[in-house]
């Protein structure tokens, strides 16, 4: 186990069995897992539902006691002193709000800081300080239930930072947030990281999240690592597809013709009715032709309706991970 | 753990639970249940009482025993169940702080903007009707014997709901609860009225001490050894919540996560 990591995993085991009697299974949902966080990293921990990443938290953050193996959080075996390493972690489901729908964000802020024993002064000077980094000093004066989620998940996020954690675990941080809504918050997060120095331990369905927030990425799948490296290298890798919908304007003729050129592949081109409109499919291969090469000829062949870039989808990734080890 | 963090869970709990359409709905219940009973028990009286009740004592009894129920929402126990149930209990264990004590300021604190309004309500109601008060030092003491069957009444709903961490459910004992506390609280009618082994089996709970011990001291009968026994059993029922809260985590962290 290294020392001065902020997360340091051995061998981690956690085993549920379900049934009862005869009909008894013994399920790994976490077989075995090694790996370590360096502080100041930001790492993205992902894979498919039932991947084992929750459990994997839950264990981290000293909710679930470990089947076998070993785990320090910041020093701390989380299950053996989870009260002090909460004073030292930040937590942040998607899901799950910490804040009070009925009043103003301020005040369940306060709240919180008298829970992490801090003195009301200190609190009203972080609330200012999170205010200003968050974009979020007028949103703290709302009742957090007149809200956008986007607004809510900037309060949300000033919650879980208030006490000045040394690591942040977030989970599925990004969930239900429109595209501008995700855009702000990872760009908040990689500058809570870059300002701050907090550590941040990020999983997530949205392939976006990763490549946007995070340095390193881990994948899990049934209970196991497959795949570790810097996220620089696993878009080398794996994410070097988007795929882009295109839907012109009835009666503009598409030509893929005019689209070729090395790494773009013309997937598809459908009529979407006869009447309003086409769509065509193009997937681009990132490490021969950029996006924006492939939209500027795109946008010459006539009036766009609509225009999506896509990634591909973590099961894809996933998929590939497996055909590369294969 | 700081008493400024629990006074900040009590006070931020009252005032989010302020809202107008809880208060009205509360108080038309409250004043519906209250008007009904007592007709009910003055035709029965009449000029006389029932096991030592007049008709002006039964309606200060009623007046009481209703604020001790309709101030505190009876789903509470079903939510508290549905919260450790569902491991939404996991964002309060994530906090350096035991988890009971804030839950209790917590929910006590939103009971206590209905308890407000029903005892203003109660207050004119019962004056109004009855044109007396039966005892002023029983109804002083019944002050301070309301907020304790609160505080028992909260705590001991913490306790039955414990049984979310073994059952994922606490529906079956929200309704053993809300039909121990109908039978053995003397909500609708003093312990008196019921046979005498249903009264002693009553006081070996801790029900009577959620509605009848403070109807009883508002309806005239000066009796302060009742609050005394209410502190006694919420000192004892806290700690056997705690008890079975940590044992409640304890299996959480083991097996579900």
């Amino acid at each position: 186990m290294q020392h001065g990591a902020a997360i340091d995993i051995d061998r981690l085991c956690r085993r549920f069995t379900t049934g009862r009697r005869r009909d008894k299974t013994t399920v790994e949902a976490v077989n075995g897992i090694s790996f370590s966080v360096d502080r100041g990293e930001r790492l993205a921990f992902i894979g498919p539902n039932g991947a084992g990443k929750s459990t994997t938290i839950k264990m981290l953050t000293g909710l679930l006691y470990p089947s076998d193996g070993e785990a320090t959080v910041l020093g701390i075996v989380p299950w053996e002193h989870r009260r002090d390493l909460a004073r030292r972690i930040g937590t942040l489901f998607g899901q799950r709000s910490q804040l009070w729908a009925e009043l103003p964000a301020r005040d369940s802020l306060r709240m919180l800081g008298a829970i992490f024993d801090l003195r009301p002064t200190h609190v009203d000077q972080r609330i200012g300080e999170l205010g200003a980094l968050l974009g979020a000093t007028e949103l703290f004066d709302r009742p957090v239930r007149t809200l956008s989620l986007g607004q809510r998940m900037r309060c949300e996020l000033a919650a879980a930072m208030l006490h000045q954690p040394d690591l942040l675990f977030l989970d599925e941080p990004t969930i239900g947030l429109d595209l501008l809504g995700k855009k702000l918050f990872r760009e908040l997060l990689v500058g809570l990281n870059e300002e701050l120095g907090t550590t941040v331990f990020l999983t997530s369905h949205d392939v976006s999240d990763i490549e946007f927030v995070a340095d390193r990425a881990i994948v899990i799948n049934e209970g196991t690592i497959i795949y570790d490296d810097l996220v620089k290298q696993m878009r080398r890798d794996l994410l070097a597809t988007k795929r882009l919908n295109i839907v012109y304007q009835a009666g503009v003729v598409v030509d893929p013709v005019l689209l070729a050129k090395p790494g773009v592949a013309v997937t598809a081109v459908t009529a979407v009715t006869a009447v309003t409109a086409e769509t065509i499919v193009i997937d681009i291969d990132t490490t021969q032709c950029s996006v924006s090469d492939v939209l500027t000829d795109a946008l010459r062949l006539g009036p766009v309706l609509d225009l999506t870039v896509l990634d591909p989808p973590l099961e894809q990734v996933i998929e590939e991970i497996y055909r590369g080890q294969q | 753990m700081s008493a400024q963090a629990l006074r900040l869970s009590f006070t931020t709990a009252m005032r989010a639970d302020v809202g107008f359409s809880s208060l009205f709905v509360a108080s038309s219940l409250y004043l519906f249940v209250t008007t009904a009973v007592s007709t009910l028990w003055s035709v029965a009286a009449g000029d006389g009482s029932i096991a030592g009740y007049t008709s002006t004592m039964f309606v200060w009894y009623l007046a009481t025993s209703e604020i001790c129920t309709i101030a505190i929402p009876q789903r509470v126990l079903h939510v508290v169940g549905e919260t450790i149930g569902t491991g939404e209990i996991a964002a309060e264990m994530l906090r350096p702080v035991p988890v009971l004590p804030f839950r209790l300021a917590r929910e006590f604190g939103k009971v206590i903007p209905k308890f407000a309004a029903l005892a203003c309500l109660g207050l004119i109601y019962a004056t109004v009707v009855t044109r007396t008060i039966p005892s002023a030092l029983g109804l002083l003491l019944a002050f301070p014997s309301v907020l304790l069957a609160l505080a028992l009444h909260v705590t001991t709903i913490h306790c039955f709901a414990v049984a979310a961490f073994w059952f994922r459910d606490a529906g079956t004992t929200w309704f053993l609860f809300q039909k121990l506390l109908f039978v053995l609280g003397g909500l609708l009618i003093p312990l008196q009225v019921l046979p005498d082994w249903f009264e002693r089996v009553a006081w070996l709970t801790p029900f009577p001490l959620m509605a009848y011990a403070p109807a009883r001291l508002a309806a005239g009968f000066v009796e302060p050894w009742l609050i005394a026994l209410q502190l006694a059993w919420i000192i004892g029922m806290y700690g056997a919540t705690r008890l079975a809260f940590r044992a409640g985590e304890r299996k959480y962290m083991r097996s579900d996560g």
